[in-house]
C-alpha cells in the first residue's frame, strides 16, 4: 500500500474520533514538522512546543481538513503558524532573551566552537524571516513557493530574504579563515 | 522559475549550508520521536476532548438563534393567516347571509296592478 494510501486512510479514521489513527499520523509526520517549526524558532525546545501545539491544533481541526487536500502540506502550514506564534510571543515577552549564545544539542561535534559562535551570532543578525527562510530551502530543501506559503509571505519576499541571507552568512564565514 | 532567476542570484555557500545542517540537524535517535510521538497524543488526549465540546458549543449560539428566527417566522405566519381568516369571515357573512328583503320583477308587476286597480276604482 503506498504511503498517500495509508495516509488517506489515517486522516479518514481520525476524523471520526480514532486517536490510535492520529498517532498513525504523527508518527508520518513529526520529523517533518519538527524541521519546520526548527527553522523558524530558534532554540530546540520551542521547536518541540511548536510541534506538539500544532499536532493539537491539527487534531481539532481535523473536521474541516478535506482529505481531497494533501495532509502534509496542511499540517506544513499549521506548524509554521504554531512556531510563528512562539517566536511572536518571545519577542513580547522580551526582545533580548534570546541574545545570549545558545549551545545547541545536536549539531555536529566537529563543528569548531569558532564556528558555532559565528554561526549563531550571524543568525542572529539575520532576523527572524530570512533565517527561516535560508534554514527551509537550503537545510531542509523547500521551495519558494511552499516556504511562501507556509510562513504566509509574498514568494519575491522569500527570494529575496535568502538572497540576503546567503549573502550575509558567506561573508561572516569567509572572513573565519583569518581567525 | 529557478530559483536565482531575477536579481537574487547569490549561490548557496557549502561551507554556510554544511554549516547550517550541522546546527539544524533532527535529533536522531528513534526514541527521542516515540517519546515525541508520546507527549503529542498526551496533549491531544487531554485536550482533544475539548473538541467535541467545543463544537457542540460552538453550533449552539446558531442553533438557538435558528430556532428563535422559526419561531418568530411561524408566529408572523399564524398571525398573518389569522387576519386573512378574519377578512374571509367578514367577506363571507356580507356575500351569504340571507337578505332581509329581496325587491324582485313580481314584486314590482303587483305593485303596478295594485296601483292601476286603485285609478280604475275611481
Amino acid at each position: 500500500m503506498r504511503t498517500s494510501d495509508t495516509e488517506r486512510e489515517l486522516v479518514a479514521a481520525a476524523q471520526r474520533g480514532d486517536q490510535d489513527a492520529f498517532a498513525g499520523l504523527v508518527a508520518m509526520h513529526q520529523r517533518k514538522a519538527y524541521a519546520i517549526a526548527r527553522a523558524i524558532v530558534y532554540v530546540h525546545e520551542d521547536a518541540e512546543d511548536a510541534v506538539q501545539e500544532a499536532f493539537l491544533r491539527a487534531y481539532q481541526a481535523l473536521g474541516r481538513f478535506r482529505p481531497s487536500e494533501p495532509f502534509g502540506a496542511w499540517l506544513s502550514r499549521i506548524v509554521a503558524n504554531a512556531a510563528l506564534d512562539i517566536t511572536r510571543r518571545k519577542k513580547i515577552r522580551k526582545a533580548d532573551e534570546l541574545s545570549e549564545y545558545m549551545p545547541d544539542r545536536f549539531s555536529d561535534p566537529a563543528e569548531s566552537e569558532e564556528l558555532k559562535r559565528r554561526l549563531s551570532s550571524a543568525l542572529r543578525e539575520l532576523g527572524d524571516r530570512p533565517r527561516s527562510v535560508i534554514v527551509l530551502h537550503d537545510v531542509e530543501g523547500y521551495t519558494h513557493v511552499e516556504i511562501a506559503k507556509m510562513l504566509g509571505i509574498p514568494e519575491g519576499t522569500a527570494r529575496s530574504d535568502l538572497h540576503h541571507a546567503r549573502r550575509q552568512l558567506r561573508a561572516i564565514l569567509v572572513d573565519m579563515k583569518e581567525v | 522559475m529557478a530559483d536565482n532567476e531575477l536579481e537574487f542570484t547569490a549561490e548557496a555557500d557549502p561551507r554556510s549550508t554544511a554549516a547550517l545542517r550541522g546546527r539544524y540537524a533532527a535529533p536522531r535517535d528513534g526514541a527521542y520521536w516515540d517519546a515525541l510521538q508520546a507527549r503529542v497524543m498526551s496533549r491531544v488526549g487531554a485536550n482533544g476532548r475539548e473538541v467535541w465540546w467545543q463544537v457542540a458549543a460552538g453550533w449552539a449560539r446558531p442553533g438557538l438563534a435558528a430556532a428563535a428566527a422559526v419561531l418568530i417566522f411561524a408566529a408572523a405566519a399564524l398571525l398573518r393567516d389569522g387576519g386573512n381568516d378574519g377578512e374571509q369571515i367578514a367577506f363571507e357573512a356580507m356575500t351569504q347571509s340571507e337578505p332581509e328583503f329581496i325587491y324582485t320583477e313580481q314584486d314590482a308587476a303587483s305593485q303596478r296592478d295594485e296601483t292601476l286597480r286603485l285609478v280604475v276604482s275611481y
